[in-house]
């Protein structure tokens, strides 16, 4: 019984549905693992970045600069096809785009949580010594808070700009979002109803994760410590 | 591993291909977009209550709409809506210059922003006509406080200009794979390619931090 709402429906969605969440499924994925292992390494390479021995500091500094100065379908495109080459082994679509885009992020979070870093008075540090706190305390529980939730804005705008990146890994046919839509779309020979839909489920979880990540920075804004 | 000069003998016509269109894409694309967003900022910040809203919309929209999608949809979806057929480049550079529009609006609003209130009125006050004002006293201002962010709009375009290679458009990255493909040799084209990349990104990068610095000691 065809009806104003089922018109509206694109009829490609009832036979490709299932096909079109597993690859939302793929591409929030690989945005959790760009996030969530780049936030964690970046903590990390921030500190490194920080460090006052140059041999530490400098290759960091300089793969931070290398990573965020080239375009990430290149660094792809050398991961996936050109690495194999000198280390001899094969790589899956999959774990070249997990690699890409977790170096990626962990470059990205390194220079913003370094920023933020810095932005935390040097006195504190030096406070915490003199009360005998161990360095470990001293990041963990001082520098570092202040540090993360100072910089949520720019982490917020970090986690977008990887949500749309996740479309970029279907350049090596990561069957994520993008690259299954292009498919429907050669299958169907629908490119207008299939490629609009899709940009609509972007938009709506793009909305969703704006949502969130505005509830979270919130949530933290009360904490700030300046 | 050795480095084999006469590889990039044979491929250099290809590459410096790739570069010129990577460079001459990046080129319009940018300059379209301060234009266009140039234009959506007056939009933006008109008293018409609904011209203002689809302009917010409009960049609120490019915030979460991957960059590749507005390309695929570009080069897919437009041909087939105008009746036209478009080249890849068409498509692509009117795509980057969609988003990049998106951004250099967002910029010049918040240098707009910035501006203490009183200027404009100050400046009628002084006799100027409200052109001269806006181009002696607001517009330099704007453009002088929106560099660095402009500067990182551009970068950001020249970055996804690689994306055009997916609608097959024979940019630098696509050279690169296309190279790739015939001589099985990746590696050497890929790291050329990032490299060129480099060379371009940092030195503008730099610069952006360095006018960055120079506002920020100037504002104190």
């Amino acid at each position: 019984m065809p009806s104003l709402v089922t018109d509206l429906i694109p009829g490609f969605l009832a036979t490709y549905w299932p096909a079109l969440l597993q690859a939302v499924i793929v591409s929030l994925k690989f945005l959790a693992w760009g996030i969530g292992f780049g936030f964690a390494a970046g903590i990390l390479l921030a500190i490194a970045q920080l460090s006052r021995v140059k041999l530490v500091s400098a290759p960091v500094i300089a793969l931070v600069e290398l990573i965020r100065n080239t375009p990430l379908l290149v660094q792809l495109f050398w991961i996936h096809f050109a690495l194999p080459a000198p280390t001899g082994i094969g790589s899956s679509p999959e774990r070249s785009a997990a690699i890409g885009i977790a170096l990626s992020g962990a470059c990205y979070f390194s220079e913003i949580l370094r920023g933020g870093i810095e932005a935390v008075p040097k006195g504190q540090r030096d406070a915490a010594a003199a009360l005998g706190l161990s360095r470990w305390c001293m990041w963990t529980r001082i520098v570092l808070p202040q540090a993360v939730i100072d910089t949520l804005p720019m982490t917020a705008n970090t986690v977008l700009s990887f949500f749309k990146a996740t479309s970029i890994l279907s350049v090596i046919a990561v069957p994520e979002l993008m690259m299954t839509a292009t498919r429907i779309s050669a299958r169907t020979g629908d490119p207008i109803g299939v490629l609009t839909t899709v940009t609509f489920i972007y938009i709506v979880i793009g909305g969703v994760l704006t949502l969130l990540l505005h509830r979270i920075e919130k949530a933290f804004a009360v904490r700030s410590t300046r | 591993m050795r480095i084999d000069f006469s590889f990039f003998a044979s491929t250099w016509p290809q590459l410096t291909q790739g570069i010129m269109a990577t460079l001459l894409v990046t080129a319009v694309a940018f300059l379209g977009a301060l234009l266009v967003g140039y234009g959506l900022t007056i939009l933006r910040l008109s008293g018409n209550g609904a011209v203002r809203r689809a302009g917010n919309a409009y960049v609120a929209l490019f915030r979460v709409i991957p960059e590749l999608g507005v390309i695929f949809w570009s080069y897919y979806c437009l041909p087939i809506l105008l009746g036209l057929a478009l080249s890849e480049y068409t498509c692509g550079i009117l795509a980057l210059t969609a988003i990049g529009a998106a951004y250099v609006s967002e910029i010049f609003r918040a240098g707009y922003n910035a501006l203490p209130r009183g200027q404009l009125d100050a400046a009628l006050a002084l006799g100027l006509s409200q052109w001269q004002a806006w181009r002696l006293v607001l517009a330099p201002q704007i453009f002088r406080r929106a560099t660095p962010a402009l500067i990182n709009c551009g970068i950001d375009t020249l970055k996804n200009s690689t994306l055009l290679a997916a609608i097959g458009a024979s940019e630098l990255a696509y050279q690169a794979y296309q190279i790739g493909n015939a001589t099985y040799n990746y590696l050497a084209p890929f790291t050329f390619v990032a490299l060129v990349f480099f060379l371009i990104i940092f030195p503008l990068s730099l610069l952006s931090r360095r006018r960055e610095a120079l506002l920020q000691s100037r504002s104190r």
